[in-house]
C-alpha cells in the first residue's frame, strides 16, 4: 500500500476542513509570465495535507480550468492528455448531466459574457473576519503581479446548526482514503464482503487513485493521466457546482405529502434523503431519530442495504442511498467503489426563516467533489443515479433532490411500504446556478504549471 | 438464409451489409448525419421498429496485437434493425415508411434497384442479408406497440396513484373506474 504524499496533495483533497465560512475567487489570466510568478508564490501560500498541529484560522487551494491550462500555454502533450469531459467543461456537459431548463448554462449566473473562468482559487476560514484578511492578502498580491485578475466571487457560510437550507445535518459520508493516515471508520471506505457493514471490520478503505492521479485506483492500476508525471502526481479533478434551492418548495411538499403519509411529516423527510434531519441514518434507526447514534462517529454511518433490497428501511430511491449505493449493487460492491466522490460543500445565502413564504433570495450550496475522473464519478453519479433510475429498477423515478423534474410529467418517489406511499407530483427543487469542472494540481504540478507555463521549461 | 439465428421470440434481427458505389462514402456519411434523430427519424415512420441503425463502415481495423488497418476495396453501408414480425412485411413497410428517404441513402450503394418495385427493393436488402451469428431481445415477445402501451398505462396508473392516495374506499372505487374504464 502507497502512502500518500501529504505533503504534495492539496490539503482540500484529503480533509473536510471542518472551517465555516469560505470564499471562491474566479480568475482569468491576463499575462502569462507574470501569472507565472504569481502562481510560484501562491504555492507557498496553499494548505496542503500534511497533518495539523494547530488549525490553522484559514486555508486557501488554488484549481485550474482547462480553458486556464491553456490560457497558460502549456505544452500541447499536456494539454492533449486531459480527459475529454474536462476539456469540454460543465457547460458543454448540460444536456447529460440534466443541466435543463432553469438549469440551463444560458441562465447561470457567473462573470460576465465573454469572460472565461481559468482559475477557482478557494479560501476556507475559521470566521468572516480571518476569510477578510486572507482574500484581501490574495487580492493585494493578485493586483502587484498583474498577470491575472478577479472576475468573479461567490461566498459561502455554514448555516447556525451544522445544516444545509433544507434543514438536515450534512457531510457524514466521505469516502475514507487508503494511504491517507486516517483510519477507516465503518461505513466510510468500501464494503468488505461477508462482514456486517455496522462492524468496522466490514469496511476498507478506498484505493486513493480514485482520488488522487498518480496511486493505484480499484481497478488495481495507475489511470491514465495528462503528462508529465510532474503535472499530474498528486493532483485531482474538481468539481464546482452552485446549486439554488427552493426551500419553501420542499417544505411545501414535505407538509403536503405528510397529511397522507401515515408516519407524519419528519419520518417522510427520512425517507425522502435516507437520514433524519439530525443525520441518524434510516437504515440503522427506521422509526426514530437517534442523537446518540449521531454523536457517534463509528456508528453515524456504519450501515448498508443488503439486507433491505425492498427499501422498506431506507426507500431504493433516497437520496443517499442512489449517492452511495454501498452494498445494494451487484458484485459486492465492486462497482460503486468506481463511482465514490469526496464531498466538500458549504452553503451560501441566509436561511429561510420557519414557516416563511419564498421570499425570493438566492440560496443553497455550493457543491464541490473530488474525483480522479469527472466522466466516471461526478457525471455518473449525477446521470445515471440522481438523474435516472435505471441502476436500481426505478424505471423514470430521479432522485428528489437533485433530479431534473422539469421534463414530462408525473415524476414521483415511491416510499416502500405496505401500502407503498407515492411522493409528488415532483418539481424541480434544486437548480444549477452556474459551474465549471477543475484541475486540482499537487504542489509538484503548481510548481510545474510556474515553470512551464508560456512555454517555459517544459 | 437460416431464420432461427435472426429470430429471438417474435423479434428479428435484420442485418444488411452493401457495398458503396466508389467515391460516393463521404457523401452518404454527410446525407446520414443530416437526417432527423429521436423521434423525428425517419425509421420512427417504420411501425415495428425497436432499434435500428445505419453505419458507413470504412476502414476494417484488426483490434488484436499488432493492430492492423486494412483498406476495403469499398466501403459498406450496415444496416441493422429489431423487429416485430415478419421479414417480407418488414422490408415493405421500410420502403413505405422511408419512401424517399430510402433511395436518398441507398442509391450510393452498388446495384440499387429504387424503391419503385416492392419484390426488387426487398430482393436487394434480403440478397445483402448477414444471418446473425448471435441475436439477443430481452423482451423478445414484446411488440414496439405493446411497450409503448405498457409505458403509458404505467404513466397513467403513476398519476392515478399520486391523486387517488387517501381516498376512501368507495371514492376510490369510482376514481379507479372513470380512469380505466
Amino acid at each position: 500500500m502507497a502512502e500518500l504524499d501529504l505533503a504534495r496533495i492539496q490539503g482540500f483533497v484529503v480533509r473536510g476542513y471542518r472551517l465555516p465560512v469560505a470564499g471562491y475567487l474566479f480568475i482569468q489570466i491576463i499575462d502569462v509570465e507574470r501569472a507565472a510568478t504569481w502562481i510560484a508564490e501562491i504555492t507557498e501560500d496553499v494548505l496542503t495535507a500534511s497533518t495539523w498541529s494547530q488549525k490553522p484560522e484559514s486555508g486557501v487551494n488554488i484549481a485550474f480550468s482547462y480553458a486556464g491550462l491553456r490560457a497558460l500555454q502549456l505544452p500541447d502533450a499536456s494539454l492533449a492528455g486531459f480527459p475529454e469531459e474536462f476539456r469540454q467543461g460543465m457547460a458543454a456537459r448540460a444536456e447529460q448531466l440534466g443541466d435543463t431548463g432553469e438549469s440551463a448554462p444560458a441562465n447561470w449566473q457567473g462573470p460576465s459574457a465573454g469572460l472565461e473562468v481559468h482559475g477557482l482559487i478557494m479560501i476556507s476560514a475559521g470566521d468572516r473576519a480571518a476569510l477578510g484578511a486572507h482574500e484581501a492578502r490574495l487580492r493585494a498580491a493578485i493586483e502587484r503581479h498583474g498577470g491575472v485578475g478577479v472576475i468573479y466571487d461567490e461566498v459561502g457560510a455554514a448555516l447556525p446548526g451544522g445544516v444545509e437550507h433544507f434543514g438536515y445535518a450534512d457531510g457524514f459520508a466521505q469516502p475514507s482514503i487508503e494511504g491517507s493516515g486516517v483510519p477507516a471508520l465503518a461505513g466510510q471506505g468500501a464494503p468488505n464482503a461477508g462482514i456486517a457493514s455496522s462492524e468496522a471490520a466490514g469496511w476498507r478503505p478506498i484505493r486513493a487513485g480514485e482520488f488522487i492521479l498518480g496511486y493505484l485506483d480499484e481497478e488495481g492500476v495507475l489511470p491514465a493521466t495528462p503528462p508529465p508525471d510532474e503535472l499530474s502526481r498528486n493532483g485531482s479533478y474538481l468539481v464546482y457546482r452552485k446549486l439554488h434551492q427552493d426551500v419553501a418548495g420542499f417544505r411545501r411538499l414535505l407538509s403536503e405529502s405528510a397529511r397522507l403519509y401515515p408516519g407524519g411529516e419528519e419520518q417522510l423527510a427520512a425517507k425522502v434523503v435516507g437520514r433524519w434531519r439530525d443525520g441518524t441514518p434510516i437504515a440503522a434507526s427506521p422509526d426514530h431519530a437517534d442523537p446518540a447514534v449521531v454523536a457517534d462517529e463509528t456508528r453515524n454511518n456504519a450501515f448498508g442495504y443488503g439486507d433491505d433490497p425492498a427499501g422498506l428501511n431506507c426507500p431504493v430511491g433516497a437520496h443517499v442511498r442512489r449517492a452511495n449505493p454501498r452494498d445494494s449493487l451487484p458484485f459486492e460492491g465492486k462497482l460503486v467503489n468506481r463511482h465514490r466522490l469526496i464531498r466538500r460543500g458549504i452553503p451560501y445565502g441566509d436561511p429561510l426563516p420557519p414557516g416563511a413564504e419564498d421570499d425570493g433570495a438566492d440560496r443553497g450550496v455550493i457543491f464541490m467533489c473530488v474525483q480522479a475522473s469527472i466522466a466516471r464519478q461526478f457525471e455518473f453519479v449525477q446521470s445515471q443515479w440522481l438523474g435516472s433510475g435505471n441502476s436500481f429498477g426505478l424505471a423514470d423515478d430521479q432522485d428528489v433532490l437533485l433530479g431534473a423534474q422539469d421534463g414530462s410529467p408525473p415524476h414521483k418517489m415511491t416510499v416502500p411500504g405496505r401500502p407503498p406511499f407515492f411522493l409528488g407530483p415532483l418539481s424541480r427543487l434544486v437548480s444549477v446556478k452556474g459551474g465549471e469542472y477543475f484541475y486540482l494540481p499537487g504542489i509538484n504540478g503548481l510548481h510545474f504549471l510556474a515553470a512551464a507555463a508560456g512555454g517555459g521549461a517544459a | 438464409v437460416n431464420e432461427a439465428r435472426n429470430r429471438s421470440g417474435q423479434a428479428y434481427g435484420l442485418t444488411v451489409l452493401t457495398p458503396i458505389l466508389d467515391g460516393r462514402e463521404s457523401a452518404l456519411a454527410r446525407h446520414l448525419d443530416e437526417l432527423d434523430g429521436a423521434d423525428a427519424s425517419p425509421l420512427s415512420r417504420v411501425p415495428g421498429t425497436h432499434f435500428a441503425r445505419w453505419v458507413v463502415i470504412g476502414d476494417v481495423v484488426y483490434e488484436g496485437p499488432g493492430q492492423r488497418r486494412d483498406h476495403l476495396k469499398l466501403a459498406r453501408l450496415l444496416f441493422t434493425s429489431n423487429f416485430d414480425g415478419d421479414v417480407g412485411a418488414y422490408l415493405e413497410a421500410v420502403r413505405t415508411g422511408l419512401g424517399d428517404v430510402a433511395d436518398t441513402i441507398w442509391q450510393h450503394c452498388s446495384g440499387y434497384p429504387g424503391s419503385a418495385d416492392p419484390d426488387a427493393f426487398a430482393a436487394y436488402l434480403r440478397a445483402h442479408q448477414i444471418v446473425n451469428s448471435l441475436f439477443f431481445a430481452a423482451y423478445g415477445d414484446r411488440t414496439v406497440d405493446e411497450v409503448k402501451r405498457s409505458l403509458a398505462l404505467r404513466r397513467q396508473v403513476i398519476e392515478f396513484a399520486l391523486s387517488a392516495q387517501g381516498l376512501g374506499a368507495a371514492e376510490l372505487q369510482t376514481a379507479f373506474r372513470e380512469t380505466f374504464r
